[in-house]
C-alpha cells in the first residue's frame, strides 16, 4: 500500500488529545481518608482493572476515529500486482475518429474511414469496440459492442466537420470511458495528429495506465496548404467613412506561390488582386474604396486557385452600410470647449461610427432621447422637466448617459439625473502645481482598457461623489471617485467627477482622451457588443445590454430559427456551430455574424515523433500489451486501487460504536 | 421522647465533660426504664439491703418503711457485686467520622456510660486502652474517685496508631484473674478468627465477654459518586476505588464480616452487638443490662 498525500498523516498528532484526556481523567479522583482498606483489597483491584478496560475501549475507539481520518485524507492506494489480471481478458477498442477541418485535406477522410473499418474487422473473440469522434469536442457515437455491422454503419455515417479538435479533450473523455483497471483498452486514434490539436500542458493528454494508444497517422510526408489567415478592417461604413479590408494569406509547409484574392459582396464580384505568398510565409492584400450596399451585406474573400484543403481558402465577412449612430450632447453653454473636444475625439477614431448632435439646456426639450445611441450631459445641473422625464424613461428602458461634472454642477450641488449627492467640490489651483492624479483604475472594464490608467492627467477640480465601492471604476490619488458606473433601471449612468472642457483637468489634450471617449461611447451605446466576425464553435452572447425578457432570435446559415419562443426570451448565449452567416434579430435592430473555420486547422504540421512516443508512454505501450497477452504478468502495472472510501466506512462505523459506548458510560455515571 | 433526644450522640458531644455525658446517658436511660413497663428490661427482685447515706432514694421500699420504720433498698437481680473491665480500642481507625461524631467519641460515650452504670450498680470498673500496644490500664475498683480516674483516662484517649487485638487480652489475663464482665469496644478491622483466638483464653477463664462493634454508617455502606482515592488511616496505604464496586460489593463484604464476627464471638459464648454511631446510646445500655442480667 502507498499513500498519495502522506502529509495528511501529520494529522495523526491529534491522537495525543484523547490519550491526554483519558490520562488526565484518571489523575483527579476524590481523596478521602478511610478507616480501613480491608475490604478493598484484591476484589477492589479487579474492579479497577475492569473500569480501565471499559475506558480503554472508549479510548481505543477514539484513537481509531482520528487515525482513520488522518489515513483517509492521506489517500492510501493498494498497488496491485501487474499483468496477471489482464492476460486473457477481452479488450475494449475505442475507435477515436478525427472529424476536424484538416481531415478534409486530400484523401485523409477516406483513409480514416478505411482504417476504422479495419479495426472493426480485426476484432477477435469477445473483444468489443466503441466509436467516438473528435471535433468539435468528443462525441460518443456508439456504446461498446461486439456487433461489427453496427460499428461499420456508425462509421460510414460520419463526416468531417469544419471544427477543430483537441487531444486534451480526447484524453479526458478516455479517462471517463475506460473501465477502472478491470479491462484492457486499445485507443485507436485515427487522425492526422496536428500539432495545433495538442494542448498547452502535456499532462492534459495523459492516458490511464490500462489504455494502450494505437495511433493511425493519416498525415502525409508533405502537406502544403495555403489559407486565409485573418481579416481586419472597417466592417461598418457610412457616407462619411470608406471601407477598408486587409486580408492576410498564409502558407503552411508550402513553397512560394502566386495566389489570387477576390472579394465578393452579396455574390457580386467587387475586386480581385494577385499576391505572392513566400515559402511558408504570409502576405497581405488590401481592399478599399469599394461600394457597400446599404444595410447588411454578406461578403466573401476567396483564395484561388484552391488547394487540397479548400475549406480554409474562403473567409466570410458581415458588412454594414448604415448611418452613424448619433449621440446627443447636452451642455449648459454651447460656447464651451467640451463639445469641441468630444466631437474631435470621436472623429479621430477609425472604429467609432458616431456623429454628435449638440443641444443646450434651453432647447433640449425638442429632442427625444430614444432617437439617440446615448446621451452626454456635460456640466448640467438640471434639465427641463419634460425632457428629464423622457430621459429617465429612456435610461430605465435600457438607454445610457454619460454625466460630466463642471462649474454649474458644483454651484448647484447636484447634477441632472444623478441620484446621488455632490458632497463638495475639491479645488487645487494650477499655481503651485497642486493637483490630483488618477489612482486605482479598473483596467478590465471595457471603457478603461486603453486609457493607460490616466497616467499623467492632472485633475485640478473634481466633485466629491457618493458611490458604493462596487460602482467605482477609477479613483483619484486621494481616494475620491473619479469614474462611477451605476445602474438606472435597465440602463446605466457613467459619471465623470471632473469636466470635459480642459478647465478642471487637462484630460482632453492628452492622447488617452480619444480612447476614453470612443470606448465609453461604444460601451454605452452597445456598439461594442456586436461582433461581426466569429470562429466556428465560439459562443455568441445575446444579452449584454438587452434587458431580461426581451426577444432575441437567431437564424442559422440555412435560415432556420435556432431558438424556440421561450428560449428566445431567456437564452443568454448560443454556440455558433456552423460556418456561414448567422442573423441575430433584436428589438429594433438586426445584426449579421460571419462565422468562419478555425484558422488553427490550416496549419497541418504534425506532432513530432518524440511527443508521440511520450504520449504513448503515459498509457500501456503496444509492446507491453502484446507481452501481457502472451502471459507476461509483469509487463503492465494495473492502476492502484483507491481504498480511502473503505477507510471512511470504517470511520463511520467507529463513530457509531464510540457514541454507543460513550453513552453507556454516561448512563452508568448517572445511575451512581 | 426526651430520653432519646438526650441519648443522641450528637447532642451528647456538646456536653462539656464525659462525666456529665455518662450521668446524662445513664440517668436518662434509667428514668425511661423505670417509667416504661414495656421497655423490655425486667427488674427481678433479689433482696433488701439497709439504706446507707448516698444510696439512691428512688430505690427505697416505702412499704417496708411504713411497716417497720426502717429504710431498706430493694436490690434486683444483677445488682450483685461484680466487676466490669472495659477494653477500649484507641487505634487510628477509630478516629473515622463521616459526619456527626467520630467512632472514638461515640465509643468514649459508651464506655463512660458503661462505667457509670456499673458504679451505680456497685460493680467495680476497670479500663484497658489499647491500640497496637496497651496505652493504659486501670484495674477494677470501687474506691471513691476511681470512676473519675477512669473517665479522665477515657477522655484523653485519642486515636493514634494501628491495632493489635492480642495485646489487651494478654494484659487482661495477666492482671485480671477474678471472673467478671468484659466489654470490648472496637471497630474490629481484623480477621474474626484472630480476634476470637485472642479472646478465647478469657472465655476459658470464665469471663463474660460482650463485643461492641463500633461502626460509622459510612463504613457499613459507603456512598461515593465518583472515582475516589481512599487512604487507610492506620497504614497510610492508598487505593483508588470505583463507585460501581462500592455500591455492589463493599456493603456485602461488610455484612459478611459482621456475620462472621457474630458467629465467631457467639462460638465462644460471648455477646456481640453492632454500635452504629448515628444511633442513640440507649440500645447499648439496654443490651448491657440484659447481658449483665444473664450473667449473674
Amino acid at each position: 500500500m502507498s499513500l498519495l498525500s502522506p502529509l495528511f498523516l501529520l494529522g495523526g498528532l491529534a491522537l495525543t488529545l484523547p490519550l491526554w484526556l483519558h490520562l488526565l481523567q484518571r489523575e483527579n479522583p476524590i481523596r478521602l481518608p478511610f478507616s480501613s482498606l480491608m475490604f478493598f483489597e484484591k476484589r477492589t483491584q479487579s474492579s479497577m482493572r475492569e473500569r480501565r478496560l471499559r475506558y480503554l475501549l472508549l479510548l481505543a475507539l477514539r484513537l481509531a476515529l482520528l487515525a482513520l481520518l488522518a489515513l483517509a485524507f492521506a489517500k492510501p492506494v493498494w498497488e496491485r500486482t501487474a499483468g496477471a489480471s489482464l492476460a486473457g481478458l477481452p479488450r475494449l477498442h475505442i475507435i477515436a475518429l478525427d472529424t476536424s477541418l484538416s481531415m478534409n485535406y486530400g484523401g485523409r477522410w477516406q483513409r480514416a474511414v478505411a482504417e476504422a473499418e479495419g479495426v472493426v474487422s480485426a476484432l477477435s473473440g469477445a473483444d468489443r469496440a466503441q466509436v467516438i469522434t473528435m471535433g468539435p469536442s468528443v462525441r460518443v457515437v456508439t456504446e461498446p459492442t461486439g456487433e461489427r455491422e453496427q460499428l461499420r454503419a456508425a462509421i460510414s455515417a460520419l463526416k468531417p466537420t469544419p471544427s477543430r479538435n483537441s487531444y486534451g479533450d480526447l484524453a479526458e473523455a478516455v479517462r471517463n470511458l475506460a473501465p477502472d483497471g478491470s479491462l484492457p483498452v486499445n485507443l485507436h486514434v485515427i487522425s492526422d495528429f496536428q500539432q495545433s490539436a495538442m494542448p498547452g500542458r502535456f499532462s492534459d493528454v495523459a492516458l490511464p495506465s490500462i489504455v494502450t494508444l494505437v495511433p493511425h497517422n493519416l498525415s502525409e510526408a508533405s502537406a502544403p496548404n495555403w489559407a486565409m489567415e485573418s481579416i481586419q478592417g472597417t466592417l461598418r461604413v457610412h457616407a462619411g467613412r470608406q471601407p477598408r479590408i486587409d486580408v492576410t494569406v498564409a502558407g503552411f509547409g508550402a513553397p512560394k506561390a502566386s495566389k489570387r484574392v477576390s472579394l465578393t459582396i452579396a455574390g457580386r464580384p467587387i475586386a480581385s488582386q494577385s499576391v505572392e505568398v513566400p515559402e511558408s510565409g504570409r502576405a497581405t492584400v488590401t481592399f478599399e474604396r469599394f461600394e457597400v450596399p446599404k444595410g447588411h451585406s454578406r461578403a466573401e474573400v476567396v483564395l484561388e486557385p484552391a488547394d487540397d484543403l479548400p475549406l480554409d481558402d474562403k473567409m466570410l465577412l458581415a458588412l454594414e452600410n448604415a448611418e452613424p449612430e448619433t449621440i446627443l450632447f447636452v451642455s449648459n453653454d454651447p460656447r464651451k470647449r467640451d463639445l469641441l473636444y468630444y466631437r474631435a475625439a470621436l472623429d479621430a477614431s477609425p472604429l467609432a461610427l458616431f456623429q454628435v448632435q449638440s443641444a443646450g439646456t434651453t432647447d433640449v426639450d425638442r429632442f427625444s432621447p430614444d432617437r439617440f445611441a446615448m446621451v452626454v450631459l456635460s456640466d448640467v445641473p438640471q434639465l427641463p422637466s419634460p425632457f428629464l422625464s423622457r430621459l429617465e424613461s429612456y435610461v430605465k428602458s435600457g438607454g445610457s448617459v454619460l454625466l460630466a461634472a463642471g462649474a454649474k454642477v458644483s454651484l448647484a450641488g447636484k447634477a441632472a439625473l444623478y441620484p446621488g449627492a455632490i458632497e463638495e467640490v475639491r479645488y487645487a489651483p494650477r499655481e503651485g502645481q497642486r493637483f490630483q492624479l488618477a489612482g486605482a483604475v479598473e483596467q478590465s472594464h471595457a471603457v478603461l482598457q486603453q486609457v493607460e490608467r490616466f497616467r499623467g492627467i492632472k485633475f485640478f477640480r473634481y466633485a466629491k461623489l457618493t458611490a458604493d465601492e462596487s460602482d467605482v471604476l477609477a479613483r483619484l490619488s486621494d481616494g475620491s471617485p473619479l469614474l462611477v458606473e451605476q445602474r438606472f433601471g435597465d440602463g446605466r449612468l457613467l459619471i465623470l467627477a471632473s469636466s470635459l472642457d480642459n478647465i478642471w483637468n487637462d484630460l482632453p489634450v492628452h492622447p488617452v482622451f480619444v480612447p476614453f471617449v470612443v470606448e465609453s461611447a461604444r460601451y454605452l451605446s452597445g456598439a461594442e457588443q456586436q461582433s461581426r466576425l466569429a470562429v466556428i464553435d465560439s459562443v455568441l452572447e445575446l444579452r449584454q445590454r438587452q434587458a431580461g425578457g426581451s426577444m432575441v432570435q437567431v437564424f442559422d446559415p440555412r435560415g432556420e430559427r435556432i431558438l424556440s419562443l421561450s428560449e428566445a426570451v431567456s437564452h443568454e448565449d448560443i454556440r455558433l456551430g456552423e460556418v456561414g452567416f448567422y442573423e441575430v434579430r433584436r428589438t429594433g435592430e438586426t445584426a449579421l455574424v460571419a462565422v468562419n473555420a478555425d484558422p488553427r486547422e490550416s496549419n497541418l504540421r504534425t506532432v513530432d515523433a518524440e511527443t508521440m512516443a511520450l504520449w504513448e508512454a503515459t498509457g500501456t505501450s503496444e509492446a507491453q500489451a502484446a507481452a501481457v497477452a502472451a502471459g507476461d504478468e509483469t509487463a503492465v502495472k494495473p492502476p492502484p486501487v483507491k481504498i480511502w472510501w473503505f477507510l471512511l466506512l470504517l470511520l463511520v462505523l467507529a463513530a457509531l460504536v464510540e457514541s454507543v459506548v460513550g453513552n453507556w458510560h454516561l448512563k452508568v455515571q448517572r445511575e451512581v | 421522647m426526651a430520653t432519646q433526644t438526650l441519648l443522641d450522640p450528637v447532642i451528647l458531644s456538646r456536653l462539656s465533660s464525659i462525666e456529665l455525658v455518662a450521668k446524662t446517658v445513664v440517668d436518662g436511660f434509667l428514668t425511661g426504664l423505670h417509667r416504661s413497663p414495656f421497655f423490655g428490661f425486667s427488674l427481678e427482685f433479689a433482696e433488701y439491703r439497709p439504706y446507707v447515706p448516698g444510696d439512691d432514694p428512688r430505690f427505697i421500699d416505702w412499704n417496708v418503711f411504713s411497716r417497720t420504720d426502717r429504710t431498706y433498698l430493694k436490690r434486683y437481680l444483677g445488682e450483685t457485686n461484680s466487676h466490669l473491665v472495659i477494653l477500649f480500642d484507641a487505634s487510628a481507625s477509630m478516629g473515622y467520622a463521616s459526619g456527626g461524631v467520630s467512632k472514638i467519641e461515640y465509643a468514649r460515650f459508651a464506655a463512660a456510660a458503661l462505667a457509670y452504670l456499673s458504679i451505680r450498680q456497685h460493680d467495680a470498673v476497670g479500663l484497658i486502652v489499647f491500640d497496637e500496644k496497651v496505652r493504659g490500664y486501670r484495674p477494677p475498683s470501687t474506691r471513691p474517685g476511681h470512676l473519675q480516674s477512669v473517665l479522665h483516662f477515657l477522655e484523653h484517649a485519642e486515636p493514634a496508631t494501628g491495632t493489635n487485638m492480642e495485646l489487651p487480652f494478654d494484659h487482661f489475663r495477666q492482671y485480671v484473674t477474678r471472673r467478671g464482665l468484659v466489654a470490648v469496644l472496637s471497630d474490629f478491622y481484623a480477621d474474626p478468627e484472630t480476634v476470637v483466638k485472642s479472646v478465647r483464653p478469657l472465655a476459658y477463664q470464665g469471663q463474660d465477654i460482650v463485643f461492641f462493634h463500633v461502626l460509622d454508617p459510612a463504613e457499613i455502606q459507603p456512598e461515593f459518586t465518583g472515582a475516589t482515592l481512599l487512604e487507610d488511616m492506620e497504614t497510610g496505604d492508598q487505593m483508588e476505588v470505583s463507585p460501581d464496586f462500592v455500591r455492589r460489593e463493599y456493603g456485602r463484604k461488610m455484612q459478611d464480616h459482621i456475620a462472621a464476627m457474630r458467629k465467631a464471638t457467639q462460638g465462644i459464648g460471648a455477646d456481640y452487638m453492632v454500635l452504629d454511631t448515628s444511633k442513640p446510646l440507649d440500645l447499648l445500655l439496654r443490651e448491657y443490662l440484659l447481658f449483665r442480667q444473664r450473667r449473674r
